[in-house]
């Protein structure tokens, strides 16, 4: 029997190496079309979302978040992790980690548009994550 | 030596492949809040070969009594988890184990999802995190819970030496928790207890490791044992297509599900019926010549014993092996007369299946891809392999004669079957693969038919043409957990076929609908509750508030969309949408065409001649914006342009600084704007 192709794997590897040679339409094609398949493929959902962040980082005339990234799996591991500390802010479990997100906020260059982005599609109670992000910028505790 | 139980002593154990995750689960744990005298332990299990071999290394390397099994994508929120999971096992020592899902009842098949299930938990997907609740919050006896999260007060093995994959181990384990007498319950929740980051599972190996489980423990399935065998009459049918046709009875010969094949064959040249006279099949030869559909498949019904289920096919179509069991038992529902299976040209998904060898997995792939939804309801039918019962002919009567072309021959049965109030579903878990090509017509006279058949349909039912198929892009805007309740209107349903596909997405949604066209609402009232009326008259025969309001390629339509709109915010529950479809007369297309001087009108397109209302982008967000909505969502629907195209479109870029290509590259806007 013939293997069946891994449409993930060439749907991924075609992602990164658009995202190699700076090619932003020809991924906001690839992500576009066939919408039911990438949603169904974890990553690619995740690069789709962001392309939204990208246009919104764009307008405002900003780098934008695949500007940042060298491969899927490396935008991956950021939304995860932002994503991560979003949720901690949500279930009151932030604790010491405040300074680490600091840091990474900050390493990475994290904008508010995909901070929001992030927070619209990983938490739950969006409106309780927001609340505390705008205190804690308004404090000078968080710098985006 | 026996050994020596810990009872105040909880352990997690965590198969591990992402450190990532692995890290976030545990810190989750860390936050746990631990009840006086207890103490908490955690084990990552790393390179296991399967998730039992995983979890019997987990279990026998702890001396804990009680043994919390979780995925490392799994965050357990419930501060109180381990008290609250104590006081479980604590009103009763007969319960072995906890799950957060639970099938109170597996279907036949195996598959939870399948069937109806008790819990919740808040589930996360790239697009968002929802709660999932399918609990009516009292504690609740189950045959299987879902394995991310399974807590134990008693140690039983694993069975590995059954499963060696990732799928089922959580099934096999509940029964075997059932073997030994205990019972394993769903809590009372309150509210979800973890989250789980479902994302991209591989379900390369989920239906062999389903048959294992059924195979064990098929006797111990309750569903099982009511299950009867079914066996379907295979009326198949070929003109010209000797060779596809041996193919087809080979692939046939040794496949579930067959009691009797009645071949047709319709006027081949091509030496068939000599061939055929040579074998023992029972067969029909139209020796006058090809006859249309209506009366071809009639003739087999009103000549041949059948069984009670029949699937028409035609000869190069190839089912699945395990694919007509499956799409027998979607008849088995009474409100259902067809049933079709999902195929490299019809289903989902439009699937390029490179040719036979492929379809095994095929089949296994979408039969695990929509085990969560084993049937859909569907307006459009695959005439090429299609089932249904006997009796079906015996309520709704035999085919129309003066119907020709299969595929009308089916539309018109399906639509008036309908009218009966019975339904046609695409049956996920069933599949088949077509040898044709795409486009490819089997007959040479087909056309003709078409034509033919076009103005008896016209007469017949009053309507121009027939909208099958659902606007899925406009249902994929609904964004609602799937349990919810709520209610749409579309305006301009036509026949029904997207608030059809609304209902099989979300069974707990009411839908309803509103069309200008008599005959299609005679058809429609069916599907749903549809209505005669007019939008344009600013005024609906519904009392009710909605959710969603639809316009499918509506506005364009209207006289007065601006009104229109602006009415549907009475309409509208708080925080309401609509939802729209709409052409952009912006296309480079109509840029190519007016640059010529031209402005065509046509029977269908952009510049369709009933439209009377033209929208560009901007044009769009502000009808919404002065109407009283906020603009949530706007996409496009591109496709290629030539290279003429491309090169007004750059051209005409630089004469203004307020256009953007995809401006002129989208073909069609989607909306989805709140109320304000």
């Amino acid at each position: 029997m013939s293997e069946q192709v891994r449409w993930d794997l060439v749907l991924k590897e075609r992602f990164d190496q658009l995202l190699s040679g700076r090619q932003y339409d020809e991924i906001c094609t690839l992500l576009q079309t066939d919408k039911q398949i990438i949603d169904e493929i974890n990553d690619l959902a995740i690069a789709r979302v962001m392309l939204s962040v990208c246009d919104q980082e764009k307008e405002a005339g900003q780098q934008t978040v695949y500007d940042k990234v060298n491969s899927l799996e490396e935008l991956v591991r950021r939304y995860t992790i932002l994503m991560f500390y979003l949720r901690r802010f949500e279930f009151d479990i932030m604790d010491d980690s405040m300074a680490d997100f600091r840091q990474f906020l900050s390493m990475n260059h994290v904008s508010l548009q995909e901070l929001f982005a992030v927070m619209y599609c990983g938490n739950i109670d969006k409106e309780k994550v927001l609340r505390i992000i705008k205190d804690k910028m308004l404090s000078g505790e968080i710098v985006i | 030596m026996s050994k020596v139980v810990r009872d105040k002593e909880v352990c997690f154990i965590i198969c591990s492949n992402d450190q990532l995750y692995t890290e976030e689960c545990i810190y989750y744990i860390a936050h746990l809040h631990v009840p006086d005298g207890y103490q908490i332990n955690v084990l990552t299990i790393e390179d296991a070969k399967s998730m039992a071999a995983g979890y019997n290394e987990g279990m026998y390397a702890s001396d804990a009594k009680y043994k919390v099994y979780l995925h490392q994508d799994v965050f357990i929120v419930n501060k109180n988890f381990i008290q609250d999971f104590l006081d479980v096992f604590r009103q009763d020592e007969t319960i072995g184990m906890i799950g957060m899902i639970g099938a109170p009842r597996l279907p036949a098949s195996g598959v939870m999802w399948e069937g109806p299930r008790k819990g919740a938990l808040y589930k996360w997907t790239a697009q968002q995190t929802e709660e999932i609740w399918m609990s009516d919050d009292a504690q609740t006896e189950v045959e299987v819970i879902d394995g991310f999260l399974m807590i134990t007060q008693y140690d039983i093995p694993w069975r590995e030496d059954l499963f060696d994959q990732w799928d089922f181990y959580d099934c096999a384990q509940s029964k075997e928790f059932a073997r030994r007498g205990y019972k394993v319950v769903v809590p009372k929740l309150g509210k979800p207890w973890c989250i789980h980051d479902s994302g991209f599972v591989s379900l390369m190996n989920y239906d062999k490791e389903r048959l294992k489980f059924i195979k064990e423990y098929g006797q111990e399935i309750p569903a099982l044992q009511d299950k009867e065998v079914l066996k379907a009459t295979v009326i198949l049918s070929t003109c010209n297509r000797k060779v596809q046709l041996q193919d087809t009875l080979e692939w046939l010969s040794d496949m579930e599900g067959i009691s009797n094949i009645v071949i047709v064959d319709n006027g081949s040249t091509d030496g068939t019926a000599d061939w055929l006279a040579s074998r023992s099949y029972e067969y029909l030869w139209f020796d006058e010549g090809i006859q249309g559909y209506g009366r071809l498949w009639n003739t087999v019904l009103e000549n041949f014993a059948v069984e009670e289920h029949i699937i028409f096919m035609e000869a190069g179509v190839y089912p699945g092996k395990e694919s007509l069991p499956e799409l027998l038992s979607a008849l088995c529902t009474d409100s259902v007369g067809v049933a079709n299976p999902v195929t490299n040209y019809y289903g989902d998904d439009g699937n390029a299946i490179t040719g036979r060898d492929a379809l095994a997995m095929f089949a296994r792939d979408e039969r695990i891809r929509h085990s969560g939804n084993a049937s859909c309801r569907t307006l459009s039918s695959n005439w090429r392999i299609w089932a249904a019962r006997k009796e079906l002919f015996e309520n709704v009567g035999l085919f129309r004669e003066e119907l020709q072309s299969p595929d009308n021959v089916l539309t018109d049965y399906v639509l008036r079957m309908i009218q009966n109030n019975l339904g046609q579903v695409i049956c996920q878990r069933a599949c088949a693969w077509e040898s044709f090509s795409q486009g490819e017509e089997i007959y040479a006279v087909a056309w003709q038919w078409q034509a033919e058949d076009r103005t008896f349909m016209k007469a017949a039912w009053g309507m121009n043409y027939f909208n099958l198929r659902p606007n899925k892009t406009l249902v994929k805007y609904i964004k609602e957990p799937s349990e919810r309740e709520f209610k749409v209107l579309e305006v301009g349903c036509d026949l029904g076929a997207t608030l059809f596909e609304i209902k099989s997405c979300y069974p707990n949604c009411q839908t309803y609908g509103l069309d200008i066209n008599e005959a299609a609402v005679d058809i429609a009232r069916h599907i749903a509750r549809v209505k005669y009326g007019n939008i344009d008259e600013l005024s609906i025969p519904f009392k009710e508030k909605f959710d969603y309001i639809i316009f499918g390629d509506v506005l364009e339509h209207l006289r007065h969309p601006e009104e229109v709109v602006r009415m549907c915010r009475e309409l509208l529950h708080e925080n309401g949408y609509i939802i729209a479809s709409i052409p952009n007369v912006m296309h480079i297309s109509v840029m190519e065409e007016l640059i010529e001087g031209r402005f065509r009108y046509s029977d269908t397109g952009l510049l369709d001649r009933t439209h009377i209302h033209f929208f560009t982008y901007y044009e769009i967000m502000s009808l919404f914006q002065e109407a009283g909505y906020e603009v949530k969502d706007i996409n496009g629907t591109v496709f290629n342009l030539s290279n003429r195209q491309r090169e007004i479109m750059n051209i005409l870029l630089k004469l203004s600084k307020n256009t953007e290509a995809w401006m002129y590259e989208t073909f069609q806007y989607t909306v989805k704007a709140q109320k304000r």
